[in-house]
C-alpha cells in the first residue's frame, strides 16, 4: 500500500527534485478528484517555463522511437526533458497496455534528467488523456525545460494536441498511402513540422515530394509554411535536423508573438474544460438525485409529454437546482 | 485521501532474455482486468526502480527464464528499500525458479513467487490484483 502523504509535502518534494513525488502527484492529478484544485494551486505558480512539443501521427510511424532519440539528443545537450506518452485505454475494461516507453528505454531509460510517464487515454477521443494538461504542469513545475507529448496515434483527426503544444510535429512514414492521403483534412492541417520517418524505405522519395506539394498548396498568405524533415529514427539519422527545425519554429513563435497567442488559447481551453467538468458533475447529481427530474421523465411516458418540451422544462429546473447548490456552499 | 486511481503494473524482464511470450500474454490478461500495464525490457535492473517511480506503479512483475534472478532481484529490493518504496510496491516474480531460490526471494522481501507448474496465469493475475 502506498503511504498517505499530504499534498503540501509532496509538492515540496517535487520542487526539491524528487522523482517519486513527481510520479505520485501525476497519479493524483490524473485521478481528477476533489484534491486536484488544491494540488494545482500549489503547482501552478511554479509552472509556465517549459516548452511543450506535441508528436502525432498514425500507429507504427515511429513516434515513440523518434521521441526517444530526440530526448537523447537534448539530454546530451544538457537539457531537461519530460515525455508524456499516451496509449489507448480499453473502452470495455478501462485497462491499457502502455507500450510507448519500451521504445525509449534503450536511449533514455536510465538518464537522470529524462522523465517518462505513460498515460492511458481513459475515454478521451482526441488522442490525449483528459489530464494531460495538468500532468504537463506538474512536470513543468518539476523543472523540465522541454515536455514531449506523444498522442495515442489513431491517425486522421487527432487534433487535440494543437491545443496543448507550442510546436506540433506530425510523423509520417512511407507505405501509408498515396498522394491523396497528403491532401486530406485533419492531421495534415495541424503540423508545424512534418517528419517523414523511415526515409530509407522504398517509396520515400515520391511521398516526400507529395508532402512538399501538399504543404505548398495549403500554405496561407502571411503564415509560416510548415517544414518537412526526413529521418530514420531507428538509425538516429535526421534527429539533429529535426532539432534545428524545432529551434527555428520556436524562434518564429517568439518573434511573431504567436507563442503568447497559443498559450492564451491553451489557458482558455483548460478553463473551459474545468468548467465543463464541474457542470457535468452537477448535472449527474441532478439526474441521479433530483425527484423533479424523475417526475419529469415519468411524465413523458405516462402523460405522453413531448421529450423536447420536457427537456426545456427540466433544464429550467436544473438551473434553479444549480443555484440552490451554490448557495448551500 | 481517497483517489479514483487505477491499478498500475510494471511488467518487465531483462533484454538479455529472449523468452517473453508468456509475459506478453500476462500483460494482456492484466489489461483485460482493467489495469494499466507498462511493459519494458531493462538493460540494467536500476532502470526498473526509476521506471516504477516515474510511472507510480502499485506492482512490479519480473520474469526470469534465464540467468540474473539472484543478482537482479537482490539489487531491486535494495533500491526499493533505499527509496522507501519497499512497503508501497508489491513485487511478484515468475519464471524457472527452484524451491530453494523461492525461499531466498521471500526472505529478501519479494511478495509472490511463481514457479513452473504451480498454477495458471490467471492465478498470477489474481495475485497481482489482490
Amino acid at each position: 500500500m502506498k503511504a498517505k502523504q499530504s499534498i503540501e509535502d509532496l509538492v515540496k518534494e517535487l520542487l526539491g527534485g524528487s522523482v517519486r513525488a513527481a510520479g505520485r502527484l501525476i497519479t493524483l492529478v490524473e485521478a481528477n478528484d476533489s484534491l486536484v484544485p488544491d494540488i494545482m494551486k500549489l503547482i501552478y505558480p511554479h509552472s509556465g517555463n517549459a516548452y511543450v512539443i506535441g508528436f502525432t501521427g498514425a500507429p507504427g510511424a515511429g513516434k515513440s522511437t523518434l521521441v526517444g532519440k530526440l530526448a537523447k539528443l537534448l539530454d546530451s545537450k544538457g537539457k531537461k526533458v519530460a515525455i508524456i506518452a499516451i496509449d489507448p485505454s480499453s473502452p470495455f475494461t478501462g485497462g491499457a497496455l502502455l507500450g510507448d516507453r519500451i521504445r525509449m528505454m534503450e536511449d533514455v531509460g536510465i538518464k537522470q534528467n529524462v522523465f517518462i510517464r505513460s498515460l492511458g487515454s481513459r475515454g478521451e477521443m482526441g488522442g490525449l488523456s483528459e489530464a494531460t494538461y495538468r500532468v504537463a504542469n506538474v512536470l513543468d513545475a518539476f523543472g523540465k525545460e522541454f515536455i514531449f507529448v506523444e498522442t495515442v496515434g489513431t491517425g486522421q483527426a487527432e487534433i487535440e494536441v494543437t491545443k496543448l503544444a507550442d510546436s506540433v510535429i506530425v510523423v509520417l512514414s512511407p507505405g501509408m498511402g498515396d498522394e491523396i492521403q497528403t491532401l486530406k483534412a485533419g492531421t495534415m492541417e495541424i503540423g508545424d513540422i512534418f517528419v517523414l520517418n523511415k526515409a530509407d524505405q522504398a517509396g520515400a522519395e515520391s511521398i516526400s515530394a507529395s508532402i512538399q506539394t501538399a504543404l505548398h498548396w495549403a500554405a496561407k498568405h502571411g503564415e509560416r509554411m510548415p517544414t518537412l524533415v526526413k529521418t530514420v529514427a531507428i538509425k538516429e539519422q535526421g534527429i539533429e535536423d529535426l532539432w534545428k527545425e524545432l529551434e527555428l519554429h520556436r524562434a518564429y513563435l517568439i518573434e511573431s508573438g504567436q507563442l503568447k497567442i497559443r498559450r492564451e488559447k491553451r489557458i482558455r481551453m483548460e478553463v473551459c474544460k474545468l468548467m465543463e467538468d464541474k457542470l457535468a458533475r452537477h448535472f449527474n447529481k441532478f439526474t441521479c438525485e433530483s425527484p423533479d427530474f424523475e417526475q419529469g421523465i415519468k411524465e413523458v411516458s405516462t402523460d405522453n409529454k413531448n421529450p423536447c418540451q420536457q427537456a426545456e422544462i427540466l433544464l429550467e429546473t436544473f438551473m434553479s437546482f444549480l443555484k440552490q447548490g451554490d448557495s448551500e456552499k | 485521501m481517497e483517489t479514483k486511481t487505477k491499478k498500475r503494473v510494471l511488467v518487465t524482464k531483462s533484454d538479455q532474455d529472449a523468452h517473453e511470450v508468456s509475459v506478453r500474454y500476462l500483460t494482456q490478461l492484466l489489461r483485460d482486468k482493467g489495469m494499466e500495464v507498462i511493459f519494458t525490457r531493462y538493460s540494467i535492473i536500476d532502470e526498473v526502480v526509476k521506471t516504477a517511480m516515474e510511472e507510480d506503479v502499485d506492482v512490479i512483475a519480473l520474469s526470469f527464464y534465464s540467468s540474473g534472478l539472484q543478482y537482479d532481484t537482490a539489487r531491486l529490493m535494495e533500491l526499493l528499500k533505499e527509496q522507501g518504496l519497499k512497503d508501497e510496491i508489491k513485487v511478484v516474480i515468475g519464471g524457472t525458479i527452484s524451491e530453494g531460490e523461492k525461499k531466498e526471494l521471500i526472505k529478501i522481501g519479494v511478495d509472490e513467487v511463481f514457479m513452473p507448474g504451480v498454477g495458471t496465469l490467471l492465478d498470477v493475475v489474481e495475485r497481482v490484483n489482490a
